[in-house]
């Protein structure tokens, strides 16, 4: 039998299993999966067992990308930070921002993806990012930052600049 | 035209595949989506009961950005690139368009792994010019309008990180963005607060706050308001109060204003302090208290009965106190104009006063300070400065300081009744002192910083019991003083240190007030100066008064001064 100190040694290293929606199957050790409080919870509900537990939802190079994540903040202690404290999107470390610099389809799926396993660092990490996209343009330059039709009537178009217009240095 | 209505077949046909395939039951094997994340994402839980029970799948739907039925639509109005393709399209021959056709029609009746296999096939064949093609497409198609694909909670928490210039430039970019930004939670603190409007939650397009708190840049709250909680609390939306605050704040920094003066005073002005409600109190050598009201200019009542110039005053929402070189202090109900009591103790003209709930502290042209319980009536003397007193400032109902003609400040425990630490440094009568939280002047006080943490410890063995040091070190304020030097100093109060100087005013300074935004000094060279809290820095010079300028009270939106010349001037920075 397992002494004391080996047994948590296998505690740590316990692997869980996961399925993308390819059906490809991820081996992930149990501490990074736990990361996503989704996963979290289902493992304390299901309790010990081998079986993987599917993601149809989550794509596996999306998946990939989420374990990357959750594999380098491994070591970090996740602050349940509430909302009432500051917002800013100035604070993403460099690794984070380099993780981030993908293109907009799949940083789509991450927000999505972690909205779903409910990862909240990532959301966040991933929410300021596209904050950071709109921040500082203007109008049109968010129109062509994300591809979206002006869908304004022109008199629409006028009353929405005279409302918001106090915002301009004067 | 036949070619047209094959390509809208066409792109019809993938939209409905991809419905098709969604609802499509799924197999035991693989789990069949969609290349891209489904819109809806159902718990895991469920989803293994689905995978299970074969043929009774609710269809999810699971479309992809590109093909949702809306995203086809404004694609279809996308006449120009639909136009384009169709246009190559009838140049080829019928035999030629057929392969075409069936090829895409094979892709996209394949599966998503499917896909990426044939992708990857074609990708392989390509040459560079038809890479550099991809490419560039590839630039424009995965452009993504997040917050109309995102739900909508994941939305606002996108806009919940943006500042309020930005929103307002969101709302401009689409109908489904106007409405998005305008919904939002907004909670950018930092900016926020350096409006002045702190502390809450700005929710869902509605400020959950009174008027009178979004003034909230006073230093300390008044710690004896008595609030009705009957009040309503009046709401209005973010933007408005944001936007106002905005334009005041640019007021400020732009040095624009206007300006009112009053008069009805005979003789100098000394003292005044305004309220959030309009009204002002002044107090004057002609040994009056005058009571008016802001917003209308107009005087509304004369306090008489001091015998001498009136020097100093405050006031409360329920009452005001002045004190006087007839040696009294007086109770006045300013409301009515009853004078409620008349406190008599000092041997000589009495300088300055302040209260703070029970404790009113009040100093004398004879260096006596003292301090009276107004529940129990008992009073007690502190003692050591050597020439008049010129200030006092209670601080946490536990700390005093006090300046004086003597050039220095003393801090005082109100609770052992000692002196506790001297400050020296001016090299004139020193006017005025104000306590301000540490986190002001941060930027002049940052390189300054290593210096004090050194001195602190090198004071460290040297505090005995009545040291200041007992008190906890986080609360223990910054105090900003004003001399006839013509200098204002920043003092640590925790090592006596002076921090800084300020130079400006060319002659001695009379006034001080300051709150989380901005300081204003004024003085005998008849100038109002206005200074950032920040660097310290001298703004605005406000001239205006024809004589030296005495006193000042600052306010959200204005700064009111007075002195030799007997007008109250109202420096208004709102809208």
């Amino acid at each position: 039998m397992a002494t004391g100190s080996t047994s948590t040694n296998i505690s740590e290293l316990k692997k869980i299993k996961l399925t993308s929606s390819e059906g490809t199957e991820f081996v992930v050790d149990k501490d990074v999966g736990e990361k996503s409080i989704l996963l979290k919870n289902m493992l304390e509900d299901v309790g010990e067992n081998d079986m993987a537990i599917p993601l149809p939802n989550v794509t596996g190079p999306i998946l990939t990308k989420v374990i990357e994540y959750c594999t380098h903040h491994r070591d970090d202690f996740f602050i349940s930070q509430d909302d009432d404290n500051k917002k800013t999107s100035d604070d993403i470390d460099e690794w984070d921002s380099e993780f981030c610099k993908v293109d907009q389809g799949t940083l789509f799926e991450l927000i999505l993806a972690a909205n779903y396993l409910d990862i909240k660092p990532l959301l966040d990490l991933t929410c300021k990012t596209v904050a950071n996209m709109i921040k500082g343009k203007s109008p049109e330059e968010i129109r062509k930052t994300f591809n979206i039709a002006n869908d304004f009537t022109p008199e629409e178009e006028i009353q929405v600049k005279r409302e918001n217009e106090w915002c301009e240095e004067r | 035209m036949k070619a047209e209505t094959d390509l809208n077949i066409l792109l019809k046909t993938i939209a409905a595949t991809e419905l098709a395939e969604s609802e499509k039951p799924k197999s035991k094997e693989t789990v069949p989506t969609n290349e891209s994340a489904p819109l809806i994402l159902t718990k895991p839980i469920t989803t293994i009961s689905h995978s299970s029970s074969n043929n009774k799948v609710v269809p999810q739907r699971n479309f992809c950005y590109i093909h949702r039925t809306e995203m086809v639509q404004k694609k279809l109005a996308n006449e120009s690139q639909v136009d384009e393709l169709q246009k190559q399209m009838e140049q080829l021959s019928l035999s030629d368009q057929e392969p075409i056709k069936h090829i895409w029609s094979l892709f996209s009746a394949a599966p998503a792994q499917n896909r990426c296999l044939i992708l990857q096939g074609i990708l392989k064949e390509c040459c560079l010019p038809q890479l550099s093609f991809l490419s560039n497409s590839l630039r424009d198609l995965i452009r993504i309008d997040f917050l109309d694909a995102l739900p909508s909670e994941l939305s606002y928490k996108i806009l919940s990180f943006l500042d309020a210039i930005s929103l307002c430039h969101a709302a401009q970019v689409s109908k489904t963005w106007n409405v998005r930004s305008v919904d939002g939670v907004f909670h950018y603190w930092n900016e926020s607060e350096n409006l002045g409007i702190s502390g809450h939650v700005l929710q869902l397009g509605i400020v959950r706050l009174r008027i009178s708190e979004t003034k909230s840049a006073a230093l300390f709250p008044p710690l004896d308001k008595p609030r009705s909680l009957t009040e309503p609390k009046q709401t209005r939306p973010w933007k408005d109060v944001y936007s106002e605050r905005l334009v005041v704040e640019r007021n400020w920094r732009k040095g624009r204003f206007t300006c009112r003066t009053l008069k009805s005073h005979t003789d100098y002005i000394m003292c005044l302090q305004f309220d959030d409600s309009n009204t002002l109190i002044t107090g004057s050598y002609d040994s009056t208290v005058r009571v008016w009201n802001i917003e209308t200019g107009e005087m509304v009542r004369v306090l008489s009965g001091h015998r001498r110039c009136v020097r100093a005053l405050q006031f409360d929402d329920a009452k005001l106190i002045t004190c006087s070189m007839d040696r009294t202090l007086k109770l006045w109900n300013y409301h009515t104009g009853q004078l409620v009591r008349t406190l008599e103790g000092h041997t000589s003209g009495i300088n300055c006063l302040q209260f703070d709930d029970h404790i009113l502290v009040s100093g004398s042209v004879d260096a006596v300070i003292k301090v009276w319980n107004v529940q129990t009536g008992e009073c007690f003397t502190l003692t050591g400065h050597c020439e008049m007193i010129n200030k006092v400032a209670i601080y946490q109902q536990t700390l005093l300081f006090s300046c004086s003609d003597d050039t220095t400040i003393r801090v005082w425990n109100l609770k052992t009744r000692s002196c506790i630490s001297k400050l020296e440094g001016h090299v004139a009568q020193v006017q005025c002192i104000l306590p301000a939280l540490p986190s002001l002047f941060s930027s002049i006080l940052a390189n300054t910083n290593e210096e004090c943490l050194e001195d602190w410890l090198n004071h460290e063995d040297e505090s005995d019991n009545n040291n200041i040091h007992h008190h906890d070190h986080n609360s223990l304020p910054i105090l900003v003083s004003a001399s006839l030097d013509n200098t204002i100093k920043i003092w640590s109060t925790k090592t006596g240190q002076c921090l800084r100087t300020l130079f400006g005013h060319v002659e001695g300074i009379w006034g001080l007030a300051l709150d989380k935004l901005r300081m204003v000094s004024v003085a005998q060279d008849k100038t109002v100066k206005v200074w950032d809290i920040d660097t310290g820095k001298c703004l605005h010079t406000l001239y205006g008064h024809n004589a030296p300028v005495y006193c000042v009270a600052l306010g959200d939106t204005k700064i009111i001064t007075a002195g030799e010349d007997m007008e109250i001037r109202i420096w208004d920075f709102g809208t």
